[in-house]
């Protein structure tokens, strides 16, 4: 079953259209981490799926239930954590809490939740503080357990990581990894690292379109423009240049070079065995042969940055 | 119980925060001033509130925008509706426990002016009916201002326009009918003003008298302007 579904959805503000016929489902129990530059479309659409703003067209589901016309069902079965972590900030976090129980009616089991959150999300030391007064790592924190206050099926985090240190940033991917085992999770975020160590699976938006969009590490692979491989032999090779006659090669470069050379292969056709077999040809014995894989951020950068134009940060 | 939550979570806001309160004061402080000092309620040796309540609707134009002008003003500046709209609440349930929620800081308020009526009614023989009218006319014409305040504060993200919007349609709609007189204007549009006038409904209440069609019009435009302010706050998300 899908959680969420998208299909055709567009939506414009004025002549800008913000996004652009986009289609995607996400099923149950995935990560999904939701990539773009500043401006592709990502708040746009999480705003869509949420119910905070509608469509221009096109259709958003949450949890089987159309957002557009049984919004209160796909609300309750969604837990949001806006960008910036907007919370009141004349309320403490436990009054917050309490709010968002009634909301959910939780009744009995508000006080088993909110204590379980509190824990959880690690707020005993600031949960009965006003939230003016606490730091930007707890409110991010005090948003999150208002997302999952409820234990909703399906969980929407728009940057959890901004505002926290590194031991903060660790410990929210690992409850999100947690969370992840039992909830469909969106993420969406700048952090090309939380997406390569939280998310099963990304979808790379780009100017209010899906540019790319499959299992996280099938999409490094399958956007890695040239295959290239790290090349150390036994044997000492002064000229890098001897390398430019492997089969299939099309560029050759020296990484580093102390007692012996690494070089970087680059190949447009052909792979290892043809290095092999050209290393025993030439009386030479490999000693290391590394496939270098590309990495998300090649692979966002060559997806989301205009060559002729000034790059997109994030 | 979610509507409750969110009223709750409404009065918390204000009254955690100075806002409330000073208005308050304000509000008590203006209408007794007036009763006592200004227009001599001891001088005039006449037993009755009627000047008392017939200020509440001025006093109104300055109190209740200053209650309603953060509803969602101040909600849309720090980009709070964007964690309340993901709640699972129709928009009409959070324009009502908004309202309602305004409606119990000006409902406190006037219940803090009862010692004014309770005391000098020891000091004659006063008329305990035009009393409770009168206080029936001042919640209604209030809750129609509040519906107002609320949808003069949904069209904006700014607490100060908010404000005077709201304090600007109100004075308008209490001097309606006076400036309809002092235009000279007659026929249809005279008689359409002094049907929608507040000041004319409101008078009837001051007077002792309780007309149901006062006590409709009252509840139609607070139904009326809630029913704009949903309509706001959806144009808001479609835009």
């Amino acid at each position: 079953m899908n959680e969420i579904d998208v299909r055709d959805m567009e939506k414009s503000y004025g002549s800008v259209q913000a996004v652009r016929n986009v289609s995607f489902s996400i099923r149950r129990g995935e990560i999904v981490g939701l990539l773009g530059p500043n401006g592709a479309g990502k708040t746009t659409l999480i705003r869509a799926l949420v119910g905070y703003h509608f469509p221009s067209g096109g259709r958003v589901a949450v949890h089987g239930h159309d957002v557009a016309e049984e919004p209160i069902a796909a609300r309750a079965a969604l837990g949001y954590l806006p960008e910036d972590a907007p919370l009141y900030s004349e309320l403490t976090v436990r009054e917050i809490l309490e709010f968002c129980a009634g909301a959910h009616r939780l009744r009995r089991r508000a006080t088993e939740r909110i204590e379980y959150v509190i824990e959880t999300c690690g707020l005993a030391r600031i949960v009965d503080a006003d939230v003016r007064t606490i730091s930007r790592g707890f409110r991010q924190r005090a948003a999150l357990a208002t997302a999952i206050l409820h234990d909703p099926p399906i969980l929407i985090l728009d940057e959890p990581s901004t505002g926290l240190d590194p031991n903060q940033i660790v410990e929210i991917r690992g409850l999100i990894r947690s969370l992840g085992r039992e909830k469909t999770v969106l993420l969406s975020t700048h952090m090309l690292s939380e997406v390569e160590s939280v998310c099963d699976r990304v979808v790379i938006m780009n100017e209010g379109l899906i540019v790319a969009d499959g299992p996280t590490a099938e999409v490094v692979r399958a956007r890695g423009e040239s295959k290239a491989y790290w090349v150390r032999f036994t044997e000492r090779v002064e000229d890098a240049e001897r390398l430019s006659s492997i089969p299939g090669v099309v560029a050759v470069h020296v990484e580093r070079d102390r007692d012996d050379s690494v070089f970087v292969v680059e190949m447009a056709y052909g792979g290892g065995e043809t290095i092999f077999a050209w290393a025993v040809e030439n009386g030479l014995t490999v000693r290391e042969l590394t496939p270098r894989t590309a990495s998300l951020e090649q692979v966002f950068r060559s997806l989301t940055v205009d060559d002729d134009a000034p790059a997109n940060e994030g | 119980m979610k509507l409750t939550s969110l009223v709750g979570k409404e009065l918390r806001q204000y009254f955690n925060t100075p806002t409330a309160y000073v208005a308050i004061v304000f509000f008590l402080a203006a209408t007794s001033g007036w009763l006592f000092y200004v227009d001599g309620f001891f001088a005039r040796g006449v037993a009755t509130l009627r000047p008392y309540f017939a200020l509440m609707p001025v006093m109104f134009v300055f109190f209740v925008p200053a209650v309603t002008m953060r509803t969602w003003a101040e909600e849309r500046r720090t980009r709070t509706d964007e964690f309340l709209m993901a709640l699972p609440y129709s928009t009409g349930e959070i324009v009502c426990a908004k309202a309602i929620a305004s409606f119990c800081v000006l409902a406190l308020a006037l219940l803090l002016t009862a010692p004014v009526p309770f005391f000098v009614t020891m000091l004659g023989r006063f008329d305990p009916g035009p009393i409770v009218t009168e206080y029936l006319g001042t919640m209604l014409f209030g809750a129609a201002a509040t519906a107002v305040g609320c949808l003069a504060s949904s069209i904006t993200r700014n607490q100060v326009t908010a404000f005077l919007v709201a304090a600007a349609a109100l004075g308008f709609l209490l001097v309606l009918d006076t400036i309809v007189v002092f235009v000279g204007l007659d026929g249809v549009f005279a008689r359409v003003v002094s049907y929608v006038s507040w000041s004319a409904r409101f008078e009837s209440f001051v007077k002792g008298i309780i007309d149901s069609r006062d006590v409709v019009f009252f509840v139609a435009v607070t139904a009326a302007m809630l029913r704009l302010t949903v309509h706001s706050v959806e144009a808001g998300k479609s835009r």
